[in-house]
């Protein structure tokens, strides 16, 4: 079921929603999370019912490998539990990526099914790794079983996150199981989130996604400006897209009294590398960099200051390689792998992250801060990159649009339109995304309005209590729930569904 | 949950949602008589009314003629009224651009219709075919038309403005300010012409490199049906009546196609069968003889087509079409048009 699905807008949701409130008021706040562990798994059963199972069984390993955890904090059973863990993950998303690969290496060429991947397995995956981890640490206890299956199928985080950490839930759920939690309280808040989620995904990225679509089609001939509005246009999409699913999620959250943390604040603003990743998809950077970045990085440190030869011959440059660019690159090689079985995939976070070590070595360095403007550019430039690999089909088509993007192969062409317009007689190229003035001026409006709404919108998930209630804001969720209805048709499906 | 959000929901956002309603409401009221500017198709069937001038020939077909023959001269400035749209619009779209031309203007000697044999049979989705048709053509009787054939063409007049205002406010808006911005500029009436460039059949060509699959396998052909659907049967059959009433001849050409789909249909017996069809159609009051094939002026390849194997790939094959065209329409025989009246 999709959020901006009308099944789920005027049938699961309302009805989920009276359930979970009713019986949390009349019979007691444990019935309405056990009602709530319900709906969520009608809401992923919804989509299949043997998935749904599978899910189930994970949760039951977890949770008897957690309370092993719990007893004795042995590093075997944490290891054994990530392993089950990525050998499911393994087998559903990079089984055929693998056997493919390794395939091509030996020159051996396997007939394999194509597997379906079963929705938000990396999410709720992560999720799970991650209380295991803490529980071994001492960081977190386990919860009760309820409590825990709840925090794994909350249906608003359970297909496409945010990436919940336990310690974030820990006092809600059992607040809510006690009695204590917000209630309604938080109620007008979330309809307003969820409605600009909402918003972001049914108004503005689908219908910039049209533009991403058509220049992303694999075969397609594109002259060097499609490739551009390709590339920008879906990095929009992408943002809206993704965006929107997460302020829908913690829009929901909300309404049901729990708090889901905020996963973007403004990205396309940022200045440099690491302040975009600050600021885009912060629940899986947070993940990388708690569970993956940081104990590489304290483990390479330590290794480099027990070394001999580094004590005897200390350098900068090697204590650097060693601590910061190969633990980034590792985590962003196996971050662009997270998000699919693919090289491209790979390729998307090998390009942040040697964006990041750049950024990284430029501060270490102290070398002079870079005008805001070309720090902005340059990191949307980088980023640019990054999304040409993340959406292209395969490295082919990603390096053809990098090249008509960078490198004009022909000479500078204008649409037929634009021809009789100019002075001199220029060279008319064969235009699909600009054929007709029309399109050209829909594309560039779209790219303005969505570039600017990137740019200023508030990200209102970011501090959901410090809301105030305003004559300003009840209009702005009046116009957008106007143009939800009026554009909501069949739904498509959110992109990061995918990963 | 605090007074103040509860005021908020309950009072502040109705309210406000309230408001919004009647203003697009009343908005859409005072645009409503407002002729649409959106696009080509908006500007032919007004200029079609407009323009002054009687032509010999009226040109009618799909895009594949209307892309080469917009730039394009078909003959002498008033030879020829080229009044090809697109798919979207077909042939009931096609038939009201006629009848609007017909209330204005002498009869012309000759109709020609150049839609590609698929075109027969394709109707566009209700979306498309409100937004070509519907608020272009909105005449009653074209209404009324289009009511008939589409039946679901009107399903969203009920909507109130607000859940539709990119057909009731934006393009009525936008359609407006060109209409203002015309007259300001005091521009003259449009012409229905085609372009103003003499094609030239030399002019290079240019071949697309992506691999292009006509069909399956001949099974699949043969399940292939390009019976007219009903909607384009009749627009037909009107076009036949006009004629008859007007006394222009009706002629029929196929336009370019891939010559390896041209072999197989007509291999297949399809091209023929809707050839036949399409005599059925017209009955004994506007015979159809033969209908003229582009393609047997010169062999079309996939490699000329765009990927969707349906368009003209670049200039110089679109000019060769044109020059073709323009040939074919000058040797139409010279013929006795009756006046607007119809006498």
């Amino acid at each position: 079921m999709v959020f901006s699905d009308p099944v789920f807008l005027v049938g699961f949701l309302p009805l989920s929603f009276l359930i979970y409130h009713l019986l949390r008021v009349f019979v007691g706040g444990t019935a309405g999370v056990w009602a709530l562990v319900g709906l969520s798994l009608v809401f992923y059963a919804y989509w299949s019912v043997p998935f749904m199972l599978l899910l189930l069984g994970q949760i039951c390993v977890n949770y008897t490998l957690g309370r092993q955890l719990e007893k004795t904090p042995d590093r075997r059973v944490l290891a054994l539990a990530v392993l089950f863990n990525l050998c499911l993950l393994g087998y559903f998303k990079y089984r055929n990526f693998f056997l493919e690969n390794v395939g091509a290496l030996v020159g051996v060429k396997f007939y394999l099914t194509n597997l379906v991947v079963p929705l938000g397995i990396s999410f709720h995956t992560f999720q799970q790794i991650a209380l295991l981890v803490d529980v071994r640490n001492r960081d977190t206890k386990l919860p009760p079983l309820l409590n825990y299956v709840l925090f794994v199928l909350f249906f608003p985080q359970l297909i496409a996150g945010p990436i919940v950490l336990h310690r974030e839930m820990d006092k809600q759920l059992a607040a809510a199981r006690n009695d204590q939690g917000p209630g309604l309280g938080w109620f007008a808040v979330g309809v307003l989130i969820f409605i600009l989620g909402l918003f972001k995904k049914v108004c503005l990225a689908d219908n910039i996604a049209h533009y991403a679509d058509v220049a992303f089609t694999p075969g397609r001939t594109l002259m060097m400006p499609e490739a551009w509005a390709g590339a920008v246009t879906y990095a929009l999409q992408l943002f809206f897209d993704f965006s929107g699913y997460s302020e829908m999620a913690v829009g929901l959250g909300l309404m049901f009294g729990f708090k889901l943390p905020n996963n973007f604040l403004v990205p396309y603003s940022a200045t440099s590398m690491v302040e975009f990743w600050r600021r885009w998809h912060i629940t899986m950077t947070r993940f990388f960099m708690m569970y993956l970045y940081t104990p590489l990085w304290l483990r390479s440190r330590r290794r480099l200051r027990r070394s001999q030869m580094f004590r005897n011959h200390p350098s900068a440059g090697l204590e650097f390689g060693l601590t910061v660019a190969i633990p980034t690159l590792v985590t962003f090689f196996l971050s662009g792998l997270w998000h699919g079985a693919g090289w491209t995939f790979i390729c998307f976070g090998l390009v942040n992250g040697i964006g990041l070590i750049v950024n990284q070595t430029w501060i270490l360095a102290k070398l002079p801060s870079l005008p805001r403007v070309l720090g902005w550019l340059l990191t949307m430039l980088t980023t640019l990159v990054g999304l040409v690999y993340f959406r292209s089909s395969d490295l082919g088509q990603a390096h053809y649009i990098l090249h008509q993007m960078f490198i004009a192969s022909t000479p500078l062409s204008v649409p037929a339109w634009l021809a009789p317009m100019l002075p001199f007689n220029p060279t008319v190229g064969t235009f699909t995304l600009f054929s007709e003035l029309k399109d050209t001026v829909y594309c560039l409006c779209w790219v303005v309005l969505l570039g600017y709404l990137a740019m200023t919108l508030p990200p209102l998930a970011a501090n959901p209590e410090a809301l105030v209630p305003t004559r300003s804001k009840a209009f702005a969720m009046a116009a957008m729930a106007w143009l939800i209805v009026g554009l909501i048709g069949e739904p498509r499906t959110f992109l990061y569904f995918a990963f | 949950m605090p007074t103040t959000w509860k005021r908020f929901l309950f009072l502040q956002f109705p309210l406000s949602a309230l408001a919004l309603a009647l203003i697009a409401q009343a908005l859409a009221f005072a645009l409503s008589g407002v002729p649409m500017r959106r696009d080509r198709t908006d500007d032919l069937a007004l200029a079609v009314m407009s323009d002054p001038t009687s032509y010999r020939t009226v040109l009618l077909g799909d895009s594949i003629t209307r892309n080469a023959t917009a730039r394009y001269s078909l003959g002498g400035s008033n030879q020829v009224a080229n009044l090809a749209g697109h798919a979207h619009i077909g042939f009931v779209g096609e038939l009201f651009l006629l009848q609007r031309y017909l209330s204005k203007h002498r009869a012309p000697q000759h109709v020609v219709i150049a839609f590609a044999p698929g075109m027969y049979r394709w109707v566009t989705d209700t979306r498309l075919a409100r937004y070509h048709l519907w608020y272009t053509f909105n005449q009653p009787d074209e209404r009324r038309f289009l009511k008939e054939y589409l039946p679901d063409i009107d399903h969203r007049d009920w909507l109130p403005a607000i859940l539709d205002l990119q057909e009731r406010i934006l393009e009525p808006f936008f359609s407006f300010l060109k209409d203002r911005y015309l007259a300001i500029r005091k521009a003259g009436p449009s012409r229905i012409a085609a372009g103003s460039q003499d094609p030239d059949p030399d002019a290079p060509l240019e071949f697309d490199a992506a691999t292009k699959t006509i069909t399956g396998d001949s099974s699949e052909l043969n399940k292939l049906d390009l019976t007219p659907a009903p909607v384009n049967a009749e627009s037909l059959r009107q076009v036949c009546r006009l004629s008859e009433q007007y006394g222009f001849r009706v002629n029929f050409v196929w336009p370019p196609m891939a010559n390896e789909l041209e072999s197989a249909l007509i291999e297949t017996g399809i091209l023929s069968q809707l050839e036949e069809q399409i005599r059925s159609i017209l009955g004994d009051h506007c015979r159809l003889e033969t209908v003229f094939d582009f393609n047997r002026i010169r062999r079309y390849s996939s490699s000329s087509f765009h990927l969707d194997m349906i368009h003209l790939y670049g200039a110089g094959w679109e000019q060769r079409y044109a020059s073709d065209l323009r040939e074919y329409l000058n040797a139409l025989p010279e013929g006795i048009a009756m006046d607007k009246a119809g006498n």
